[in-house]
């Protein structure tokens, strides 16, 4: 049985580690700023209620926290049947640039974003966590309880559909 | 290698495009609320101690279970409902019925239940007389068909078993008194049923017709019912074969008889007897020995029956010969019967002697049982040439309670029997002194010790044994 503070300090590492990435999926995922705060902060309390029995283990942190998020938000989805990209819109959206203020990086965050949501969600997931979040297949598969097969699949044809939005074609020429 | 290097170029620009979103953050405020929740969070709920650890473990199980069970409650609830229902209408379901397979299988669970000897017992012997209860229903009812005989033979016969096997558990425990009890019990309802029976069979030609039937299905002869009517048809069912053609035969030419009279709507008892009886006297022409009438004397009662119907019908007839010759016969088979009492007590005593208490008891109880089922019997006697002799018998079974005084009577009476037997074969041929003979018969009983088959007085029984 791990102690107390080891099983303490490897929830602060996670959350470190992961805050910023399980806040991201959730806000792709369900368009709602608040709503996708409220459900990253659920995710590490799950997290947390998990690994506070002690006799625990997770070998994959990171895919632990993508599979319990992905369940709140099928959870969220049967509340709520349908978000709005338009409402994002409307709404507006706080894009934190890390130094980088100039207008045309935050032209370009804003295509990618659209870019993003033009695409399926079975799409959108998987081009998420391998292109913005860096994730190998086969932690992609794990995370959203798929196979590496299907992942692949999925990443292929959600490139194709993003190199015609984001006209990389033409850059590329 | 051109395309593969475009492709890779394509897919960097992609990949460098899209690393834009990782701009998509929570910014300070909200790290700063999400990290404030989640420490105080944890302090709220520490890591879990061994004992909370057991007590949470117990909570999520049965909050799993409650689920489950919160989940298939409705169908649970509707599967009880058509269940319990089920058994409630199957309580009162007969045999050859649609729902007394359900009856039967309730019984059967409730049953398995039964983990005390005795209440198993108790249970057996009520089932027993659940079944006759069934067959009085169904006799009342006239609805006899093929199904429920066999279905009722079926279970009647499973009961008597069931009941043996736990009387004999109850005997093994040492419970001599109780299994007595019950048994004694049982048997006292099996002999109104039986009287209830022989009494309908009089007036109902269906009844007739049951009796022959089951007798037919049931191929075993239970003790219960070895002196009872039901009992007789088993015996004569499972004995006869080929070393007793004329039993079968009678119960063969009775239930032909009895068939045809069923199919002439005008038909009524007396004919069905008659027509039958007319077949089991053309047989007995064929001139059975004594013995061969006497070893049918184990399926005495319904024998009688026989004999008693075949008696009036010959002195409807004025077939004063026949009459006579029935007659004898029938005296025949009540010696038999008494008889037959009379050695098992003798035995009874034997295994008293020798220490053989359950032993003892047993056979006492078989010795009652012979001389409980001739009464009911010798009751319906009417037939004018047997009249002397059933009173006789009458004059002494009556107001006896004991096994002691049963038995005892037993010896006088088959000394009586005798006399009067032959008294009235002397009187059946000068038939105007038929008055007399009652006073003749109990005259004789201090004349004729030096014939009687049976001889010696019975002795005392154990004091214990009291009915």
């Amino acid at each position: 049985m791990k102690r107390a503070e080891d099983i303490e300090k490897s929830f602060n590492e996670a959350y470190e580690a992961y805050s910023d990435a399980i806040f991201r999926f959730c806000f792709f995922k369900i368009s709602d700023k608040e709503k996708a705060f409220d459900l990253a902060q659920e995710t590490f309390v799950r997290l947390w209620n998990y690994l506070r029995t002690g006799d625990k283990e997770v070998d994959n942190v990171r895919a632990f926290l993508y599979k319990i998020a992905r369940n709140l938000i099928i959870d969220e989805y049967r509340k709520k049947s349908t978000f709005s990209l338009d409402a994002l819109r409307e709404g507006g959206f706080d894009v934190r640039m890390d130094g980088h203020k100039d207008i045309e990086f935050e032209v370009d965050a804003r295509e990618a974003i659209d870019a993003m949501y033009t695409l399926d969600e079975l799409y959108r997931e998987v081009a998420l966590l391998r292109f913005v979040e860096g994730l190998p297949p086969k932690d992609i598969a794990e995370s959203l309880s798929l196979t590496e097969n299907v992942v692949s699949v999925r990443l292929n044809r959600a490139v194709k559909k993003l190199r015609i939005i984001l006209k990389v074609e033409d850059e590329t020429q | 290698m051109k395309h593969n290097k475009a492709n890779k170029k394509r897919e960097n620009v992609l990949t460098e495009k899209l690393k834009l979103l990782r701009g998509v953050s929570m910014n300070e405020k909200e790290k700063d609320r999400m990290s404030s929740f989640l420490s105080h969070y944890v302090e709220l709920h520490p890591v879990l101690g061994e004992q909370e650890r057991v007590i949470k473990a117990r909570k999520e199980t049965y909050s799993a279970l409650s689920a489950t069970f919160h989940r298939f409650m409705p169908a649970f609830a509707v599967f009880v409902f058509f269940i319990w229902g089920g058994v409630a209408l199957a309580g009162t379901a007969l045999p050859g019925g649609p729902l007394y397979g359900v009856k039967t299988a309730s019984e059967n669970i409730r049953e398995s239940f039964s983990f005390n000897a005795e209440w198993k017992a108790r249970f057996e012997a009520r089932r027993v007389n659940r079944r006759l209860n069934e067959a009085h229903q169904l006799l009342e009812r006239g609805d006899v068909s093929e199904k429920s005989i066999e279905e009722l033979a079926r279970e009647l016969q499973t009961s008597l078993e069931d009941l043996d096997a736990s009387l004999e558990t109850l005997r093994a425990d040492g419970e001599h008194l109780l299994a007595f009890e019950i048994e004694k019990a049982s048997r006292s309802s099996i002999n109104v049923y039986n009287d209830v029976f022989v009494n309908m069979s009089e007036t109902s030609e269906h009844v007739g017709r049951f009796l022959t039937q089951i007798a037919r299905k049931f191929s075993l002869a239970s003790n219960h019912f070895a002196s009872g009517t039901l009992g007789s048809s088993l015996a004569l069912e499972s004995e006869g074969g080929e070393d007793d053609q004329m039993s079968t035969m009678s119960l063969l030419t009775e239930e032909e008889g009895v068939d045809r009279a069923l199919t002439e709507e005008s038909s009524d008892t007396l004919r069905t007897l008659q027509s039958s009886e007319v077949q089991m006297m053309t047989v007995d022409t064929n001139e059975k020995s004594e013995s061969e009438t006497l070893d049918a004397g184990s399926a005495l009662d319904l024998e009688t029956l026989r004999l008693y119907a075949s008696v009036r019908i010959s002195e409807t007839k004025g077939e004063v010969e026949n009459a006579r010759r029935l007659d004898e016969r029938l005296r025949a088979a009540f010696l038999l019967r008494l008889e037959e009492a009379r050695l098992l007590y003798e035995d009874a005593v034997s295994a008293e002697e020798s220490q053989d208490e359950s032993g003892a008891r047993s056979l006492f109880l078989e010795s009652l049982g012979i001389v409980e089922n001739v009464r009911p019997l010798l009751r319906m006697g009417t037939s004018r040439p047997s009249e002397l002799f059933i009173s006789s018998i009458l004059k002494r079974l009556e107001n006896k309670e004991s096994i002691e005084d049963s038995s005892i009577l037993l010896d006088e009476e088959v000394r009586g029997v005798r006399k009067s037997s032959e008294e009235e074969l002397d009187a059946s041929r000068e038939p105007s002194k038929g008055e007399n003979r009652n006073a003749d018969a109990e005259d004789s009983e201090q004349d004729v010790e030096d014939e009687v088959i049976l001889e010696g007085v019975l002795p005392e029984l154990p004091s214990e044994i009291e009915l």
